[in-house]
């Protein structure tokens, strides 16, 4: 069970002078519970990739499969493919609409029918999720709130529709370091522990490598190399070619293996760094 | 050089008229050719701070000085805001005509100037910032960091001497942020402008002269960069990064290794950690 793309192909504006080719014969699947990261330049086709994911967007060719479903196909219930697949757009904080951070996060729940106790257990328990202490501020305008709680009360919207996939397009953009961080721990403890399956749009490898699991790089509509995160990232040069910085550690130890040091390649923090390093030289010591 | 003495600025927000202090008594000279720049988490008050510098806000109380000119005499706020260009985040906010060159032209088209002596600025400010061949593009289909560009240009071509930019990277992919960046830089080294960069990126800081961080509406650090970033337990207090390789040199220390902690570049932290390995 999982989202599976195969051979997808995407014209804007097709049949006109104007056609573009956005996505090129993309074929990817991704397993429930999975934490998946999608990198990739501005234009190179990841916003328009992941809204095929819940059929925001339907391809011009090839299929999208959810858990063995073909939502391309005519009558699909796309409401319900809604539900299962979340999206967070970027800058989701210029959707919040109502009065009251409660009526806005309890937008969703009640447009499925549900009874009014079980929507405010949804709000208040999406509230909790994103940090927010539901009674402080439910009653209050979601104007009112700081740019990194408008975003999280953005995300609680999505995240009270209870979605086993949850889509985030640059989640983290204009967000100071410790909004960012605050967006990263709550997506790790998503996945963790709600076991919902995370696929996160950004262009920052040193965002991804914190969180993500696996990764797709996706350049001018294709594509170009997936894998885990030292699969990926120790393609450096072909990296840096299409404008993907790897992350600065990941880089140093790069630089220290290639003058023929004895130090892995797959590090992606300052604190995997730190172990490393300290730990080939207590090695050395030994010897 | 601009001089900001004792600023306070105040309003009021929520149904209960509440007044919040955005800045507190702030203290601030920046001298001309200087590169400064101003860190700080959501909310401490950097935007509030650079609206001030030309006198976009007025302080509530204190001072604000550009040039000799005090910011509250209306008489000379045009004066100000031609010395003291302004690009914003979002490059899609400040573009306002359909052609490159007209864009940047809007500034001194405004002030009266001869239309040869405007036909000249814009070419040379597209020039300064390498935009030169897309003079005749509309600028909606330029990328981010080009938009930007548009933006410097504009500034230069009121004949700015001092540019403030507030966060003109966010919206960016890396590569865009790396023109951009790259372009403040040879304007400070090679046209001698003075640039007052507002970032959340420590790596943009680290190429400035000069770094203050602010924090509830106070500047309450001050130094070259290598002072500041090796401060690493105190700007992680405020919410802040410090740059992933001065990260790693202050977790080095940690273990013992006798690393200096004013190292925020790969090659740097190459040479120092090769001894060890």
């Amino acid at each position: 069970m999982s989202i599976s793309i195969e051979n997808l192909t995407h014209f804007y504006s097709q049949d006109t002078p104007l056609e573009v080719t956005a996505l090129e014969d993309i074929t990817l699947e991704i397993q429930p519970g999975e934490f998946i990261g999608i990198i990739g330049q501005s234009g190179s086709g990841k916003s328009t990739l992941v809204q095929h994911f819940n059929g925001l967007l339907k391809p011009s060719q090839g299929k999208v499969y959810l858990e063995g479903q073909d939502i391309t196909l005519k009558g699909v219930n796309l409401r319900l493919i809604r539900q299962r697949v979340g999206m967070i757009f970027q800058y989701p904080e210029q959707q919040l609409f109502e009065e009251t951070i409660f009526a806005d996060v309890a937008f969703g729940p009640r447009n499925i029918g549900l009874a009014e106790e079980d929507v405010k257990a949804r709000v208040e328990q999406a509230l909790e999720l994103v940090g927010l202490n539901s009674q402080e501020i439910a009653q209050r305008s979601p104007f009112q709130l700081s740019g990194g709680q408008k975003r999280r009360v953005a995300m609680a919207g999505v995240l009270a529709m209870q979605p086993d996939y949850l889509i985030l397009d640059e989640p983290t953009a204009n967000l100071d370091p410790q909004g960012r961080d605050e967006i990263l721990f709550l997506l790790d403890k998503l996945n963790q522990e709600e076991k919902v399956t995370i696929i996160l749009v950004s262009h920052s490898m040193e965002e991804v490598a914190r969180v993500a699991q696996r990764i797709f790089v996706i350049h001018q509509g294709k594509v170009i190399t997936s894998g885990s995160l030292g699969q990926v990232f120790s393609q450096e040069e072909e990296l840096e070619t299409i404008g993907l910085a790897l992350p600065q550690v990941t880089k140093l130890m790069n630089n220290l293996a290639k003058i023929g040091k004895k130090v892995k390649t797959d590090i992606f923090t300052p604190q995997q760094a730190a172990q490393e390093i300290i730990s080939c030289i207590r090695g050395k010591k030994d010897v | 050089m601009i001089k900001v003495e004792n600023l306070v600025y105040e309003y009021y927000m929520g149904e209960k008229e509440e007044k919040f202090r955005a800045l507190d008594g702030i203290n601030l000279t920046i001298a001309e050719g200087e590169f400064l720049a101003i860190i700080g988490a959501n909310g401490s008050g950097k935007s509030t701070l650079a609206k001030h510098l030309n006198g976009l806000l007025l302080p509530s109380q204190g001072e604000v000085w550009v040039d000799g000119l005090n910011t509250k005499q209306e008489k000379d706020i045009w004066s100000i805001r031609q010395e003291v260009g302004m690009v914003f985040q979002n490059p899609d906010n400040q573009i306002v005509a359909a052609i490159v060159e007209e864009d940047v032209a809007f500034g001194p088209e405004n002030l009266g100037i001869p239309p040869a002596e405007i036909r000249k600025r814009v070419s040379d400010a597209l020039k300064v910032v390498g935009m030169e061949k897309w003079c005749n593009h509309p600028p909606h289909l330029l990328s981010g960091g080009q938009k930007q560009r548009v933006a410097i240009a504009g500034a230069l071509a009121l004949g700015s001497k001092y540019l403030i930019l507030d966060e003109p990277t966010a919206m960016l992919d890396p590569v865009g942020r790396r023109e951009v960046l790259k372009t403040i830089k040879q304007l400070n080294e090679e046209k001698n402008l003075t640039v007052i960069l507002i970032t959340h990126y420590m790596e943009e800081a680290a190429e400035a002269d000069r770094v203050v961080v602010m924090n509830s509406g106070k500047a309450i650090l001050e130094g070259t960069p290598e002072e500041i970033f090796i401060q690493v337990e105190k700007l992680k207090s405020l919410a802040l990064d410090v740059p992933p390789i001065t990260e790693l040199a202050f977790l080095l220390r940690r273990e013992g290794l006798d690393l200096p902690l004013d190292i925020f570049r790969i090659d740097e932290m190459v040479r120092y950690i090769c001894p060890y390995l």
